[in-house]
């Protein structure tokens, strides 16, 4: 059974938030304006997070580090879910059934990355953004919380075609729009149980580390370190 | 006993009232096809497979709905001997250049993920597991035929050890 997970090398990522509009497309993500962002009310599943940089540069130089949900193998939000709409799949993806949630927000609170959002309008697109929703993912109504599912609409059917012409899936067939769409090439995404992938090897290069690693959550989106 | 009487009235108007306004509540929406399709007729009659006019169903998310070009396939257009009624209706559309429009029958819910391809190409199930009767059908069904639960899906799943994750059918 694969273990989806993803290396983003901060070395590499220029912070041009291609990840974060091929998301918001490729997901149905209304666009939210000025007065929500007032009320800190935006939401992006891919979120740049501004930190202080490291390595050669001059401290104090504030750099951005894009941010997916993490699907962590012990996943906060899950144990706090009172009707079970968010879990853990047997390939490590951290699901959320969004006709299941009622809104109780309990998760957003417990995950310590605020990578889940709640809808607090119902969406709207101007027109003509409203017409290219992608059918294969719902559009979520007001008052549930949504997150970054690692696209796994892409999985099932990249697994589906492979079903298809009846053979195995192949390493790069399922990616995610945010991997997919990074100019730099600075996220690689792929199967962390496969010893010999390329996902895997990064993930347990000496650059890599996990963000607030000694919380436990145990996340399998892992950041390379930048500055060597 | 007067009184038992006038209780007993009142309760069959509350009941009654009750009913009606239920009635138009939830009365299920009535679907009138543009053209009497007979199923019998195609697929018994004349040997047709689903998928002759459905042909989206071994490839496509959706099965999809037969154009009428598909129609002109078998039945002639300038055949004056042919006067059954629906006939008429079917040219008409070709007279004002536009295709068929069904209504579709079976519509799932906006939270639900069915893809045809995964059911009928990869789980080699046929048609008639979800879709039971509609071939011995000599009218187009007036409601949505498919009302299939989710207990029906997962007891599908388990029995034929495909995934019962919940990502796999929810979007």
């Amino acid at each position: 059974m694969a273990k989806w997970g993803m290396t983003i090398d901060l070395d590499r990522c220029t912070a041009c938030q291609a990840c974060v509009t091929a998301c918001q497309v490729e997901n149905n993500l209304p666009p939210t304006g000025p007065e929500e962002a007032r009320q800190g009310r935006n939401f992006t599943w891919m979120e740049m997070i501004p930190f202080e940089g490291e390595g050669e540069r001059p401290k104090g130089i504030e750099r951005l580090l894009p941010r997916p949900c993490l699907h962590c193998d012990n996943p906060p939000c899950v144990k706090v879910c009172p009707v079970e709409a968010t879990f853990k799949n047997e390939e490590g993806i951290v699901g959320q059934i969004f006709s299941r949630c009622i809104g109780c927000r309990y998760c957003t609170t417990a995950c310590p990355y605020t990578a889940r959002y709640f809808n607090w309008n119902e969406p709207q697109w101007p027109s003509p953004m409203n017409r290219p929703l992608n059918p294969d993912v719902s559009v979520r109504t007001k008052g549930v919380v949504e997150k970054c599912t690692l696209c796994h609409h892409r999985l099932q059917n990249a697994r589906d075609q492979a079903r298809a012409e009846n053979r195995p899936l192949h390493d790069g067939e399922y990616t995610p729009a945010c991997v997919e769409s990074c100019p730099a090439g600075a996220m690689v995404f792929g199967d962390l149980s496969a010893p010999n992938s390329e996902v895997s090897k990064l993930a347990h290069s000496r650059r890599a580390y996990k963000l607030l690693e000694d919380l436990g959550t145990e996340p399998k989106v892992i950041y390379l370190r930048e500055g060597e | 006993m007067l009184r038992t009487a006038s209780m007993f009235v009142i309760l069959i108007v509350v009941v009654g009232f009750v009913t009606i306004v239920y009635g138009i509540a939830f009365r299920s929406e009535r679907i009138v096809q543009p053209i009497a399709f007979n199923h019998v007729v195609h697929l018994d009659g004349a040997g047709m497979q689903c998928i002759e006019c459905h042909m989206d169903a071994e490839t496509g998310v959706s099965a999809g709905l037969p154009g009428k070009r598909i129609c002109y396939d078998c039945h002639d257009i300038d055949d004056e001997a042919n006067t059954h009624p629906e006939k008429d209706k079917l040219f008409a559309f070709d007279e004002q250049d536009m295709d068929i429009p069904w209504q579709r029958v079976a519509i799932t819910r906006p939270d639900v993920y069915f893809s045809h391809r995964r059911h009928v190409t990869s789980g080699k199930l046929e048609c008639t597991e979800c879709h039971r009767d509609q071939p011995t059908l000599l009218t187009p069904p007036s409601t949505a035929r498919l009302v299939m639960p989710m207990d029906a899906c997962i007891q599908c799943h388990k029995k034929s050890g495909v995934s019962s994750d919940c990502l796999a059918c929810h979007r």
